[in-house]
């Protein structure tokens, strides 16, 4: 096998707020290879943007990487300076679509006139030879060439979009961070983007970390898939793998929270409670107020995520009964349609 | 059928904004733009049934909400609730409509006024109504949507509740009166899956357990095919498709339609779904004049008898055409591309085209395209215009009939509108020419 | 955040205020217009504070203290009146134009418009031929202009407010404007009228000092705008700093406590019910 593109590896952010030191991200592992499309899904706050943001330097002032390693192509990058990540990471090798990706944009230059000014900074290129990877870009996600010399409010929402991927993508970096890209928009226009995706993969072999709180869209894009809850990793693993063969509660309660078109009729899935607030040390499982299995050994240690099939040495949870949650979680929702039962012992459970 | 009339009927209801004219237009005394946000919507609801409003943002699903709520003026056609007329309802009625019709919408953050108490929220609607045992019905609908002890939540403000909470409160808001309608406005899109969860079942829960209908508006087919029996596809201000949800989801017919439901992502990474082919965004809903909506997009717009087209290529003139009576064709923006050299018109049409079409077209279609660009170039828009109509109009440039069959599938397209003989064929209310 | 020993704080200040200007008179060492001499006969010229006269004297040799007392109640009444109207006028323009929009807007905020045109002394001066000068129309005057500005912000608050979804609900479950009004929007521009309060009582207190000097109200109410422009006429403004200072300071507490006391008030009614609750739930 190849050196993955990127790695990380026990990763532990914390804030420092008002009230104390919190834990955002707590011991988070996870790989990324090339031309994979990697994704990152949990409830807002769960540490999503926290992990994407430690991995370009972008943390806010009063976070910092605590513990752990994050590996580019096999060099430490978690201590790099500004000068380093600008040099030699930012946009030219990994690519930022920031969660607000529309108003990222300056609406007072045009996109060929921020794009030129990225390009002077990260390379060598001149400006016509970086107009001429725009253009090209621009026609990679759907976008007239010609429109490289538009002002941003000339676009409208689901160009504005595609625009700023394309900004993303023009210097071919080889790895995306996109947070929630699409979440703003429509299934019609979501799904035009996914198809430029798709295609820019296809064409450069790009890498994709995609973050979104929209399990269907990682299952459907994506080879791998990372299930976050409260700074922990429940699960990691292929998404077929965590698909057929879940192991986390939480990983997969909250897959079936999702409606699913094709089964109209199933009831949702319902995760009781709120994620729990962390401070500087989490000595125990962070699911462990919600989960309906869990015993006094999850709030005595925090699991680790550890492999749970010996043929498949990327698929691991961080559950202390990852061996037995999903049978005993199966056996006891009733194979017909009348869920409410369950509904009603989970809620009498807590 | 019975006698009884429907719950809700909503007959060609219409609401047209006029857009904001400059001081120059009044000086000149131009027309006001119309935005045809809600134009010619007919949908029923029965008594306890649950239908939903589909559609992109912007194609008028909110306008029409705040209109049947009476938040807007109709610009045209009616809303009859229980067999009257909502525009010959006396103060007495629009009292008993505003008891009986509630509202929750999308944004529970803005929902609930930060200065008030959740008590003093849920004991307004009472007040206005002049309902008494206000703290024992408070404390009831608390318990119903599961903001349990209701004593722990009583005092506090908006600001202390998490987002799911504060959408429990509007629901308990809406509930407390006991009405027989619910408008619901894309009421879990802003909350987090395992909440939206708990939001959406209880919503359900309410449509069985307490006989309240609901009209379900959203962008999202996922929770639409949850929570509601009908579904109701609306393009541009127009509801092009009506069909209950599992007929919808397994066999939709207008080709808007089959574009939503192909796109919906299906939470499983075994299932292999082809991406869309659609491309572009829906155009602004201003003076839309006659036709189908949906015909700059539509990937099986119908080329006339007469030529031989891909379908590709026809669609993509279709594009062109609507650009271009729209005035809206970026010619300055091409000829920079020219770089410098602009004397040629050739050039210029060639530059246009390589610009907007990327498909081959052959023979007389070639021929009158290219004849066309260069009429435009030559600054005789109307000539390239008029050309490109005389050749490729489509039967899609009159608006469709809507089509009913005795399922009470309902449909608008030229795709139906035609040859569908065993279907029984409404009067159509949207072809009227003005 | 303010709490509630700040909130109770700034209502101490405000409360001794008030008590100046109802009891300050009565206080009062020596009469406001008695001039002071020194042992040797002369004049006592803008003296520095001492035993008898702790804040020292003014150039006419008046005490400043007594005139500080005395110049209370002046000053309380234009703070109380001036303020009051700026607050109620501008309140009810901005929200009646914010709220009904529509021409009821169109010509309530070109009036508006209008007013801001209006410069304040001219005005002054011809309202004073029909109202006759004196101490109340300096007043009046000053609230009959300065309303303005607060009611164009509180137009634009009461629009933002209007488009919150909590409006419409209220609106479709049936509430009539009035209610509106007073249920949602008010609570929700409070915030905004409260500092256009302590700004316009401020205003109002430094303006009519200005007044007073165009003959607009009587000049031997030695109200403390009116000793700050006494001062800087008669020049003495920076060698004798104790005469001007004490009314100054005033003015500024004055103003600052009833902004702070608003905000503070106005939190504590909104204050959030979760810590009172979590009492009542153990309970
Ligand atoms: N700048 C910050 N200061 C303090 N806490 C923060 C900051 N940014 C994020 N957090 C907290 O860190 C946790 C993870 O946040 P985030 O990474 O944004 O989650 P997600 O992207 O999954 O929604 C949350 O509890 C959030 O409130
Ligand atoms: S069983 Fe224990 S370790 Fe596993 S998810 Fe539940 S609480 Fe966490
Ligand atoms: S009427 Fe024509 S353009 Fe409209 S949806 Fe049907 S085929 Fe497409
Ligand atoms: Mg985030």
């Amino acid at each position: 096998m190849t050196e993955p593109l990127l790695e990380v590896d026990d990763l532990t952010v914390q804030y420092e707020t008002e009230s104390g030191m919190i834990t955002a991200v707590s011991d988070a592992s996870f790989v990324i290879n090339e031309g994979e499309f990697f994704g990152l899904a949990g409830e807002s706050g769960c540490g999503k943007s926290t992990t994407a943001k430690s991995i370009i330097g972008g943390l806010d002032s009063n976070g910092q990487i605590t513990s752990g390693k994050i590996r580019y192509r096999g060099t430490e990058i978690q201590d790099y300076t500004e000068k380093q990540l600008n040099e030699e990471l930012r946009w030219k090798e990994i690519a930022w679509i920031p969660q607000s990706a529309m108003n990222s944009l300056d609406p007072l230059q045009t996109i060929s006139e921020q794009a030129v000014e990225i390009g002077t900074v990260h390379t060598d290129l001149s400006k016509a030879e970086l107009r001429e990877k725009l253009k090209e870009m621009f026609s990679i996600v759907g976008l007239q060439e010609s429109r490289i010399n538009d002002y941003p409010h000339q676009f409208s929402g689901g160009m504005q979009q595609r625009a700023v991927i394309a900004l993303a993508l023009f210097l071919e970096p080889s790895l995306i961070i996109a947070d929630e890209p699409t979440t703003a928009l429509d299934v019609i226009m979501q799904d035009q983007i996914f198809k430029h995706l798709d295609e820019i993969k296809a064409k450069l072999d790009t890498s994709l970390l995609l973050i979104t709180h929209d399990i269907s869209v990682i299952f459907e894009s994506c080879e791998t898939v990372a299930i976050m809850h409260a700074s922990q990793v429940a699960e990691y693993g292929t998404v077929n793998a965590v698909y057929d063969n879940p192991r986390h509660p939480y990983a997969f309660m909250f897959k079936a929270a999702f409606p699913d078109v094709r089964e109209p009729d199933r009831e949702l899935e319902v995760i009781e409670g709120y994620p729990p607030q962390l401070g500087e040390e989490i000595g125990f499982c962070s699911f462990v107020d919600r989960c309906p299995w869990a015993t006094e050994e999850c709030r005595e240690s925090a699991p680790e995520l550890e492999a749970v099939a010996d043929d498949d040495p990327i698929h691991v949870a961080s559950c202390f009964r990852k061996e037995e949650a999903y049978e005993l979680y199966q056996s006891e929702r009733p194979t017909t349609e009348s869920q409410d039962g369950i509904a009603a012992m989970t809620n009498e459970d807590d | 059928m019975s006698d009884k009339p429907p719950l809700l009927e909503i007959r060609n209801l219409k609401k047209y904004f006029e857009q904001n004219s400059g001081l120059l237009d009044m000086l000149l005394r131009r027309e006001p733009n119309h935005v045809q946000a809600v134009d010619d919507v007919s949908l029923t609801l029965e008594e306890n049934e649950s239908i939903a409003v589909i559609g992109e943002s912007g194609c008028g699903k909110t306008t029409l909400l705040l209109t049947l709520i009476g938040l807007h003026e109709m610009t045209g056609g009616d809303i009859i609730y229980k067999g009257r007329p909502v525009s010959e309802f006396t103060s007495a009625e629009w009292k008993r409509y505003r008891r009986n019709v509630q509202v929750v919408f999308q944004d529970p953050f803005n929902s609930l006024d930060p200065k008030m108490t959740i008590e003093e929220t849920l004991q307004e609607p009472l007040k206005i109504h002049g309902i008494g045992d206000r703290k024992e019905r408070v404390r009831n609908v608390l318990e119903h949507v599961e903001l349990n002890p209701p004593e722990k939540y009583l005092r506090r403000k908006p600001r202390n509740l998490s987002g799911g909470e504060k959408q429990r409160v509007s629901i308990a808001r809406a509930l407390i009166l006991e009405p027989d309608i619910i408008l619901a406005d894309e009421p879990v899109s802003m909350l987090d899956v395992s909440t939206q969860a708990a939001v959406l079942r209880k919503m359900k829960d309410l449509i069985e357990d307490f006989g309240v209908s609901m009209i379900y508006i959203s962008h999202d087919l996922s929770t639409v095919s949850y929570i509601s029996d009908v579904v109701n596809v609306m393009y541009l201000g127009r509801i092009v498709e009506t069909a209950p949800t599992d007929r919808i989801l397994a066999e939709p017919k207008h080709p808007y339609t089959e574009a939503l439901v192909s796109a919906v992502p299906i939470p499983d990474p075994n299932h292999d779904r082809e991406r869309t082919r659609m491309s572009g965004a829906p155009r602004d809903p201003v003076d839309l004049g006659d036709g189908c909506r949906f015909r700059d997009r539509c990937p099986s717009v119908i080329p006339p008898d007469t030529i031989e087209i891909e379908q590709e290529a026809y669609r993509e003139i279709m594009e062109f055409r609507e650009l271009l009576e729209r005035d809206e064709i970026a010619f300055e923006r091409v000829m920079n591309t020219l770089s410098g050299s602009f004397s040629d018109d050739r050039k210029m049409a060639d530059a246009i085209r390589e610009d907007y079409f990327t498909h081959e077209l052959t023979g007389e279609n070639n021929a009158v395209l290219k004849e066309a660009l260069l009429a435009f170039v030559n600054e005789k828009p109307e000539v390239a215009t008029e050309r490109l109509r005389k050749r490729f109009e489509s039967v899609c440039e009159t608006s469709p009939r809507t089509v009913e069959d005795e399922d009470g599938w309902r449909v608008a397209c030229h795709h139906y509108d035609h040859g569908v003989t065993e279907m029984q064929i409404d009067q159509p209310e949207t072809a009227q020419s003005d | 955040m303010l709490n509630d020993r700040t909130t109770a704080f700034y209502f101490t200040i405000l409360m001794f205020i008030v008590f100046l200007g109802i009891f300050g008179p009565m206080l009062a060492p020596y009469d406001v217009l008695t001039t002071h001499y020194d042992d040797n006969g002369n004049i006592m010229r803008a003296e520095p504070p001492s035993l008898a006269h702790p804040l020292g004297t003014t150039h006419a040799g008046y005490d400043v203290l007594s005139r500080v007392l005395v110049g209370a109640q002046p000053t309380v009444l234009t703070g109380l009146i001036g303020g009051g109207m700026i607050l109620t006028i501008g309140t009810t323009i901005g929200i009646t134009a914010g709220y009904v929009g529509g021409r009821t807007e169109t010509v309530l905020m070109r009036f508006t418009d209008f007013v801001y045109g209006v410069p304040l002394i001219p005005f002054a001066i011809v309202l004073i031929t029909f109202m006759g000068v004196g101490f109340l129309s300096s007043i009046v005057v000053i609230g009959l202009i300065l309303w303005r500005g607060a009611a164009r912000v509180i137009r634009a608050q009461t629009m933002q407010v209007k488009q919150y979804p909590f409006v419409k609900v209220a609106k479709a479950t049936g509430a009539s404007t009035p209610r509106i009004i007073v249920k949602h929007i008010l609570p929700n521009v409070a915030p905004m009228a409260i500092f256009f309060l302590a700004m316009g009582v401020g205003y109002a207190i430094v303006l009519q000092a200005g007044l007073t000097f165009l003959g607009v109200a009587d000049p031997f109410v030695p109200s403390w705008g009116v000793m700050i422009r006494n001062a800087f006429d008669s020049g003495y403004m920076a060698s004798a700093p104790w005469w001007s200072i004490t009314p100054g300071l005033l003015i500024g507490i004055t103003v600052l406590s009833t902004f702070m006391f608003g905000r503070g008030y106005e939190d504590l009614i909104s204050e959030d019910g979760a810590s009172a609750e979590a009492e009542t739930v153990t309970a």
